[in-house]
This record gives structure tokens, sequence and C-alpha cells, in this order.
């Protein structure tokens, strides 16, 4: 981390990301996430960028697999960023209920191989 | 996939009534005995084409619980049904599932309702195929075993009609 110029470095990859994100019929991303971005005034939600790499929480919109979803999140973020994605699935959003879910902290999950 | 999957089907003594689960009979512990060593293979799988930045994959289980219910309800004689006062939070929202997730394994537990003449046994081991099945399908995980219970028993004149409301 070295100073934070608002033009580049994780503000700008977040929201640069998010954008991506945004764009995808499969996911969304939702306030109550775990992981965000916070900015002067706002908060980008589900989107995390750290030296590591970047995580990215959404709901995968019903009837996306799993797969389907980690596979678009990964290839819309690629040509913004560079690092490693790590995708948590951590809601759905069904065809029953049009409102977003997301509830408080998040419960225990479970990683899902590559195949 | 054989029909076989050890499970269980409860049903509650008092027919129509929902019944405060005393589940975790038999001992569901032994984690599917004689099942098929199915290595699913791991990470860095270099057979398909893109190898976008991996990394890892998470499912909440809350996700896996919900997707369960939504499966359920698209078994024919599975309804919904929510018991006790309205918004009180009382009372049973059925189909109600459960999940316990370890790595690429997955139990789970379900409370459904179904319509009143349908059998109720047969609607449960479709519920528990269209389950393990579709599940499998949608989260890349093994579904090990599902237990289905049959919640409650409902007839025609006790069923809310949830119309246009499934998409399909």
């Amino acid at each position: 981390m070295t100073s934070q110029d608002p033009d580049s470095g994780p503000a700008a990859a977040a929201d640069a990301i998010a954008a991506a994100l945004d764009r995808l019929p499969s996911v969304r991303r939702h306030a109550a996430s775990a992981v965000g971005t916070h900015l002067p005034g706002r908060r980008v939600h589900g989107v995390r960028v750290h030296e590591a790499g970047i995580e990215v929480h959404v709901a995968a919109v019903w009837p996306t697999t799993v797969d389907e979803a980690a596979r678009a999140v990964r290839a819309a973020v690629a040509p913004v960023a560079t690092a490693t994605v790590d995708v948590t699935i951590d809601d759905v959003l069904l065809d029953d209920q049009p409102r977003s879910g997301g509830h408080g902290p998040e419960g225990s999950a479970t990683e899902v191989s590559h195949v | 996939m054989a029909e076989d999957a050890d499970s269980t089907l409860r049903l509650p003594s008092g027919a129509t009534a929902a019944q405060p689960s005393p589940s975790r009979s038999s001992s569901p512990t032994a984690v599917a005995t004689g099942s098929t060593a199915h290595t699913e293979a791991s990470v860095g799988a270099s057979t398909d084409g893109h190898v976008l930045g991996r990394g890892r994959t998470v499912i909440a289980d809350r996700v896996l619980e919900r997707l369960a219910v939504r499966i359920a309800l698209d078994v024919p004689g599975v309804v919904r049904h929510a018991s006790g006062p309205p918004l009180s939070g009382l009372g049973d929202d059925l189909p109600a599932a459960s999940a316990e997730a370890a790595g690429e394994r997955l139990r789970l537990r379900l409370r459904v309702a179904v319509r009143w003449e349908e059998p109720a046994h047969e609607v449960a081991a479709a519920v528990r195929s269209t389950v393990r099945d579709r599940l499998g399908a949608i989260t890349g995980k093994r579904v090990d075993r599902v237990d289905v219970a049959v919640g409650a028993l409902l007839p025609s004149s006790r069923i809310t009609e949830d119309r246009g409301r499934r998409v399909r």
C-alpha cells in the first residue's frame, strides 16, 4: 500500500470491478454483503481488493448454477484486474421473491472445488 | 444415481400437526458408507480453457438451504405452508431446509408440507431424489443424504395457492 491516489489503487479497482459485475445477469451485488469497499461517502458492496487478491461476494440469480456464476464473475473481472478472484455466493435470488435477501453476518460456508 | 441413498421418511404422529422436530432419529452420522470414491477434481484443473485468475469459490450454507427449498417446491404435491400467526415469526414455514456441508459433500434435512390425498411417501421420495439431483447439479457438491420429513398434510382448503409467483 502506498499513497492513495484516487484514480488508482484499491478504490478505483473496486469500482471498476463492481461496474463489471453489475453487467452480469446471473449475479447481483447486494447491500447486506459481508464484504465491501468503503469509499468516501459510500460503500462498494460485495467487492474488496487487497494485496492477496480480490474478494467478490454476490447473490446468484436462480437458476444459475454456482459454477456458471463463479465463471461469469471471473470472466467479468479478468479484463479489469489480474489478481486471483475468490468468489463467495452468499445468497440466491429466487424467482418467487423479488427482494434481494442477504441477512446480516454470514453463517457457515463451504468451498467448491473447480471441476 | 440409484434410489437407495440411506434416507428416512418421517410422518408426524398427529396428521396435520406441525411437529417440533424430534429429528435425529437413527444414526445419520456414518456418512455414505459404500459411496463411490468420487473425487471431484480439485483446483487448478487445466482442462477448462479459461484459467482466469483462479481463486476459491465458496457457497454459504443458507444458499444451499434456500435452493433446496426452492427445488422442493417444484415437486408435485409439495405446497407452501406457514403455521402460526402471520408475521409473528412463530410457527413453521414449510418447506424448511437445513444443510450441513463439509467440503464437497452435503447433507440436508428437509421438512415439507404435502397436499392431502397425495401419497406422502411418494412425494417424499420424489423430493429426496429431485433435491439430490438438482441441488447437486446447481452447486457442484455431492449430496450424500437427504432426510425428508413431512411436517404437514394439508387439505386443499388450507392451501393458499401462490399464484403467479412461480415463473417457469
